[in-house]
């Protein structure tokens, strides 16, 4: 209690709260356009933080983890540009609901599954870090790599009526993820000489080309066949029903935004994962498990819901292994544990022991930022919306240019300029061919994690299959994907056959 | 680029002038100096040197920036900076490995006397460590648990400094070794928490971890005792004639001016010795020890040594792949 009170003396000082709006207005900015991200922004922000206390300079880092995360819905939603690829899914039901008119709402629905999912997985954080931790760090490389193959089966789950050209995008994605040092040998793979190519293809370049740039080129192809005359969108229709949130709809997306918080949390507290991935599954199993499934992909709230919720999710729980062992599961949470190290704080046990006044000033702090993201996301709401009556001649021009410079940040200078490019018209081409490019950025995301979870489990194991029987939970996990393979994989092999299915547009354009 | 040129035939012109030598270098630096990072921001590497810029640049009077090539562990930046103007104005900060060992190892764009060196900055406390409920305390221990169980021993192989040191351990101790690929520093953690694996080579994130008592430090990886935990067993202790170190080094592209390598080398000097590079040092585990130019030379030189002596010792081909 009396932590409590000497923490919230901390936070509650006009500079302490002015620093957390900041830190969340900064990411929702960052977040919501198209090219940026906010672990840039992080790792930008940092040495601005020396000056400030540590609560205050971690829950403004976090605040900035929190708002991007938020704020990619925004540009998913009104333009059909992913403002990060976590929110590539959010596209799905949020675009549709864009041109239907119904953008406030939809901004709105993400608005608060973004809150909701974000406060649950910070309770999540303080209430149970060290147990949960112990438990994540416990989970191997064996039940790693069968969460991740379960997940790739998922691929075809979201395929809808081109479930072949999903798949073909699928494994396209898989195949980009391939160049690079081979983990085992430390030799260089694919990577045709290129020293830039020897950890990887820079996901984030790609990602800018495939979900921003290939969007733009498809506005840019139906503006030269006349469409520049006529407004991309409508706002609004003008109808309350269609800007406000109703009781009843709050009601529908709530076992959404539940659903997704929980997987949000947990894949976020695993290794490496990350929140692309969370909002994936997340939007699969409400689809999968809603009794409306047809209206998915045309606008259905939940999927919004779905999908931020699980998104925002990770924020919180990926700090939970920081916090409780000190072992960073990602970029960011490397990047905060490093902002940790600087102002004195050592994560893992010791930080309650030593610092138990510090931590609860950030979890106090985290809490805050969830109450300034609600404040930001209202007033930003209306400010972005604003960008959708924008001429097209004006808006596009901003985004190619926003694309280009996060392509040269992220992806080693023009290199990333060129791969960025290349990747946006192989985006137009799938998207002018229906090739759908959440497949294929799940590959690509998956690839290189299920290609190391899988080595270290057969290295590990010898190459002998009994082991698994050790592994409870990863029999669970393949059991799963062999259920989920011969039950979407059917039924996706019939739908594309039959001529009158009812599965989703899986399209990413928008014609 | 073109400014560049410009600046070269204007030094040109002025020494055509008959300015002498000295008094050009009493000039230089005339403009910011880069320091280009070969890590992401955020990294040990980077914060070391963000914690110097101030007084460096106070030092010389001129602006001091730092630009962070991540890539390759370190080989985008070297194979970067190594093509860049020998004048002084780009450094490049980096892991000493990747000067002294990549080039042996892999099919890289410079080599080691591609580079000046300008001066090592900090020594990593790099230590191999092992989970808190493993029964063994010590490397000898290991290889017995090893041997009795006739197993192959594991670790969480990262880097071709832990590749090497290992594989030399193991041919040393007669015992079979199975590396287990992870993914950098945090996967090596993972693993060794976990206890996938029986040992991880670890840069100084081992530290708190071991303090916390979630895991136990079995030894030394260089040679002498490490400054940080002088209690832990070394190399020299073990009887190996070999230990390494890796360490944070300032080089620039070769044939920079030796007197403009010795102005930057003293203002490093000061800024190594300053509060927030020594703090900065002590909050992440690493030995912030000066070495100026001539020394960095010789240190470096003497690294290149080990690993080649290392590298006979288990066989090129082990890490190379190619025999």
């Amino acid at each position: 209690m009396t932590n409590l009170a000497a923490a919230a003396a901390e936070i509650f000082t006009p500079l302490t709260l002015a620093y957390i709006v900041l830190g969340v207005l900064i990411g929702y900015v960052v977040g919501a356009l198209p090219g940026m991200n906010r672990t840039t922004a992080i790792a930008v922000a940092l040495p601005f933080t020396f000056a400030m206390s540590p609560a205050a300079a971690l829950s403004f880092l976090i605040g900035i983890n929190k708002g991007g995360a938020a704020g990619s819905a925004v540009s998913a939603i009104l333009l059909n540009v992913p403002g990060e690829p976590s929110s590539v899914v959010t596209t799905y039901d949020g675009y549709p609901m864009t041109q239907q008119g119904k953008a406030q709402k939809a901004l709105k629905v993400a608005l608060i599954a973004s809150v909701a999912g974000d406060v649950l997985a910070t309770i999540a954080l303080i209430a149970l870090a060290r147990p949960i931790a112990r438990f994540a760090i416990g989970l191997g490389p064996i039940e790693l790599a069968s969460i991740l193959i379960f997940s790739i089966t998922f691929i075809a789950a979201v395929s809808g009526e081109s479930f072949f050209k999903a798949l073909i995008a699928g494994f396209l994605g898989l195949l980009l993820s391939a160049p690079g040092i081979d983990a085992e040998t430390g030799l260089p793979r694919l990577t045709f000489g290129l020293l830039q190519l020897y950890d990887g293809i820079p996901l984030l370049a790609v990602a800018i080309g495939t979900l921003a740039m290939s969007e733009i080129l498809v506005q840019v192809d139906q503006g030269w066949r006349g469409g520049y005359a006529k407004r991309p969108a409508r706002v609004d229709t003008g109808n309350k029903g269609d800007t406000h949130l109703s009781g009843a709809e709050l009601k529908q997306v709530t076992p959404a935004i539940l659903k997704g918080s929980l997987v949000g949390s947990a894949v976020g507290l695993l290794p490496g994962l990350g929140a692309t991935l969370a909002s994936f599954l997340s939007y699969t199993w409400v689809r999968q498990s809603s009794p409306r499934k047809d209206e998915f992909g045309k606008g259905a709230p939940e999927g919004v819901a779905a999908s931020e919720s699980a998104d925002n999710a990770t924020v919180p729980a990926s700090l939970i292994p920081v916090f409780a062992i000190g072992v960073p599961g990602s970029l960011s949470t490397a990047l905060l544990m490093g902002a940790f190290m600087m102002h004195g704080l050592t994560p893992g046990p010791f930080l309650f022991r030593e610092s138990g006044e510090v931590v609860f000033s950030i979890y106090l702090g985290m809490l805050l930022a969830s109450a300034a993201l609600l404040m930001v996301g209202m007033f930003g709401q209306r400010l972005f919306s604003m960008a959708v009556l924008v001429r097209p001649t004006i808006i596009m021009p901003v985004i190619v240019f926003l694309c280009i410079t996060g392509a040269y940040m992220e992806g080693g200078g023009m290199f990333g300029v060129y791969l960025m490019l290349i990747f946006g018209a192989v985006g137009y081409f799938m998207k002018k061919l229906d090739y759908s490019f959440v497949t294929f950025v799940v590959g690509y995301v998956l690839g290189p994690m299920a290609e190391l979870t899988i080595r270290q489990s057969l290295i590990l194991s010898d190459g002998d299959p009994a082991v698994l029987l050790d592994h409870p939970i990863a029999i669970l996990f393949l059991l799963l994907a062999a259920f989920s393979i011969w039950r979407f994989s059917i039924a996706g092999v019939r739908s594309s056959r039959g001529p009158d299915q009812q599965s989703i547009e899986a399209k990413g354009g928008n014609n | 680029m073109k400014r560049r040129t410009f600046t070269t035939f204007a030094a040109a012109a002025l020494s055509a002038l008959g300015l002498t030598a000295a008094a050009q270098a009493e000039d230089w630096p005339t403009k910011a100096v880069t320091v280009v990072v070969a890590y992401p921001a955020g990294g040990g590497t980077d914060s070391a040197i963000r914690a110097m810029t101030d007084i460096v640049s106070q030092e010389l009077g001129q602006p001091v920036l730092v630009q962070n090539v991540g890539g390759a562990g370190g080989g985008v930046a070297a194979s970067q900076v190594a093509r860049e103007e020998a004048d002084g104005y780009t450094l490049l900060a980096t892991n000493s490995t990747s000067i002294t060992l990549a080039p042996l190892v892999q099919k890289a764009l410079y080599d080691m006397d591609s580079f000046d060196h300008v001066a090592i900055l900090g020594d990593f406390q790099n230590a191999i460590f092992t989970g808190p409920n493993q029964p063994y305390n010590s490397l000898d221990e290991l290889i017995e648990n090893v041997k009795s169980e006739g197993r192959p021993m594991t670790y969480a192989s990262q880097l071709a400094i832990d590749r090497l040191l290992m594989h030399y351990i193991a041919k040393e101790r007669g015992v079979e070794l199975r590396p287990v690929p992870v993914n950098g520093g945090s996967g090596a953690v993972q693993a060794v928490l976990a206890g996938d694996v029986d040992v991880a080579f670890s840069g100084g994130s081992w530290r708190p971890i071991v303090a916390a008592g979630d895991a136990k430090a079995l030894f030394a990886a260089s040679f002498d005792k490490l400054k940080v935990a002088p209690e832990l067993t070394s190399m020299k202790d073990m009887g190996f004639p070999f230990g390494v170190t890796s360490r944070i080094s300032l080089h620039a592209p070769a044939g920079v001016p030796a007197e403009r390598l010795e102005k930057l080398s003293a203002a490093f000097e000061k800024a190594v010795n300053g509060e927030l590079a020594q703090t900065v040092g002590e909050k992440r585990s690493m030995d912030m020890t000066y070495r100026g130019y001539g020394t960095a030379g010789e240190v470096m030189q003497k690294e290149r040594e080990t690993y080649e002596s290392i590298l006979d010792n288990v066989g090129r081909e082990t890490l190379t792949g190619k025999n």
